[in-house]
């Protein structure tokens, strides 16, 4: 029996994914999430085989919450839903060891399957995902000015950026000026709406 | 979150317009002071005899040299410039007649004229004998000072300083407006490129799906039939959906080293180790798509298999691109080519 556990802030959607893989006699819903910060402390407890991650949720989004399965749980391999607006996430995720990357509007049959392979420790990307993601391109964006936008887009003003960072606020000012000439955005608010459509930050 | 920035390049294209209009104030102001005002005030001003027709004689040059400078540095030919000419050399005549040789130090405003207006080399030509002519004048009217002398050369520089600002100015604004002529092209045709390519794949999937949408609810008697419609019609929807989304990211391509750099980037993120090798000289920006789905397909394949070890190469042989990929020693994908 696969253990899963299913994060998603969003109720009808996680309802129907929990009535979905419900249906499979080879798997068991063993907790429902509606916040990204509370997957670790549940999966801990709950010790699933899988856990479905939204990309996008409130307090942590999917794919840091893969990052910190990994470090403290890494017998939970992570696989996350994601929209294909948003390719260059792939890289990301890649990067945190997601065993699965599938889009929220692939068939049904294809979710249940990627949770099997990916408990059997296959990797599941969709071809899809990784054909628009070679075409947009990897990030421009230096580990560093990714940093600053995220930091930006959480609302925080350049001195407190700075502070957060261990930067000088000329410092974060110089990243957030190269991010916008990279990123080829408007203004900050433009080059972090950019950016996150692109899943580089 | 403190105020936008702006972009970089807008602040640039702002400044160098900025920077621009400064340029044209500054040569209007330099042709107006040095080449027409200051004879005023050296050599009428002192003399009440040649004040009046010194006056009169400028209120004639300044509109009539304004009226050549002013549309070039726009870049844009002036309105009627041989008779705006000619009539400077009417005032010019006339103001020499009427104040003497002295008239001679405005001479430099006509020269200036000349230059804008006549073409090259006749221009210099006739730029040379203007100034030059303040020579012969000087001795026709027996006044032959050193003075007169040494001017020629500082009248020269006096009327080549503004004309060649005046000359990059007219060239830096019809370089502006060429760009933003390009820009509105490019963008029409982008626009010709979209209209085109969604109308061809995702305009007839649309249609197809209507008539395939009125067909299964024309008739739903049969459950059985009506079923299988709807089933067909699923997949025609999911078809016609992964067709807009290939041709919306079709349209936004990029080039085959970003695609083959995003490969090398996403399979090493998956802990593969990962060998781009392309030719030093480059690669074909206009690689087929046979090619690009080539890679798309071998990458999809070397994450989902998880393999260790993988090389991709990619050559340019004679025109045509020829693609390798190995992974864990065993070829993939070999010799796809460009038509």
């Amino acid at each position: 029996m696969i253990r899963v556990l299913i994060a998603e802030d969003m109720h009808m959607i996680r309802g129907a994914l929990v009535a979905l893989l419900s249906l499979e006699e080879d798997m068991e819903v063993v907790a429902e999430l509606d916040r990204g910060d509370a997957v670790v402390e549940t999966a801990l407890r709950v010790r699933p085989d899988v856990a479905v991650l939204d990309i996008d949720m409130p307090g942590l989004d999917g794919l840091s919450v893969a990052a910190q399965l990994h470090e403290t749980l890494p017998d939970c391999r992570a696989l996350v839903l994601t929209g294909l607006s948003q390719p260059g996430n792939l890289l990301r995720a890649l990067k945190v060891h997601v065993r699965g990357f599938i889009v929220k509007d692939a068939p049904a049959g294809t979710l249940a399957a990627g949770v099997r392979r990916v408990a059997a420790g296959e990797r599941v990307i969709d071809p899809e995902l990784v054909a628009v993601a070679l075409e947009t391109g990897s990030s421009p964006l230096t580990a560093r000015e990714g940093d600053v936008l995220r930091a930006a887009d959480s609302g925080l003003p350049t001195e407190e950026i700075a502070r957060t960072l261990a930067l000088s606020p000329a410092t974060v000012r110089n990243y957030l000026s190269n991010a916008i000439s990279k990123v080829g955005g408007r203004n900050r608010i433009d080059t972090i709406r950019i950016a996150k459509d692109a899943g580089w930050i | 979150m403190s105020g936008a920035a702006v972009l970089p390049a807008d602040e640039e294209r702002g400044a160098s317009r900025q920077l621009l209009r400064l340029a044209e104030i500054s040569v209007v102001a330099f042709v107006v002071s040095i080449l027409v005002l200051k004879p005023l005030v050296f050599f009428w001003w002192p003399d009440p005899a040649l004040l009046v027709p010194g006056l009169v004689t400028l209120a004639l040059v300044i509109p009539l040299l304004l009226l050549i400078v002013g549309p070039t540095m726009r870049g844009r030919p002036p309105a009627a410039p041989r008779a705006t000419l000619a009539a400077m050399v009417v005032v010019a005549i006339a103001g020499t007649a009427w104040t003497g040789p002295e008239w001679s130090v405005a001479y430099g405003a006509l020269g200036l004229a000349v230059l804008l207006v006549l073409p090259a080399p006749w221009s210099w030509v006739a730029f040379g004998l203007v100034v030059l002519s303040a020579v012969p004048l000087s001795w026709a009217y027996g006044a032959v000072t050193s003075s007169d002398q040494v001017n020629i050369p500082i009248e020269i520089g006096r009327a080549l300083a503004p004309y060649t600002m005046i000359r990059l100015i007219g060239l830096l604004r019809r370089l502006d407006a060429a760009r933003a002529e390009l820009a509105v092209r490019a963008v029409e045709q982008e626009r010709l490129r979209v209209d085109d390519a969604l109308r061809r794949t995702v305009g007839a999937g649309l249609g197809e799906i209507a008539a395939a949408g009125a067909e299964a609810a024309a008739d739903h008697r049969d459950a059985d039939l009506t079923g299988s419609r709807l089933r067909a019609l699923v997949t025609r929807s999911r078809s016609t959906l992964a067709e807009a989304r290939r041709t919306i990211s079709g349209l936004q391509r990029g080039s085959l080293r970003s695609e083959l750099d995003t490969m090398a980037s996403l399979l090493r993120a998956a802990g593969i180790d990962a060998t781009v090798d392309r030719p030093p000289d480059g690669l074909p920006e206009d690689a087929d798509e046979q090619v690009r789905a080539a890679l798309r397909s071998a990458t999809a394949q070397l994450l989902r298999d998880d393999v260790r070890t993988c090389v991709v190469t990619i050559r340019d042989d004679d025109g045509r691109v020829v693609l390798d990929v190995t992974a864990d020693g065993v070829r993939l994908i070999s010799e796809v080519r460009r038509s």
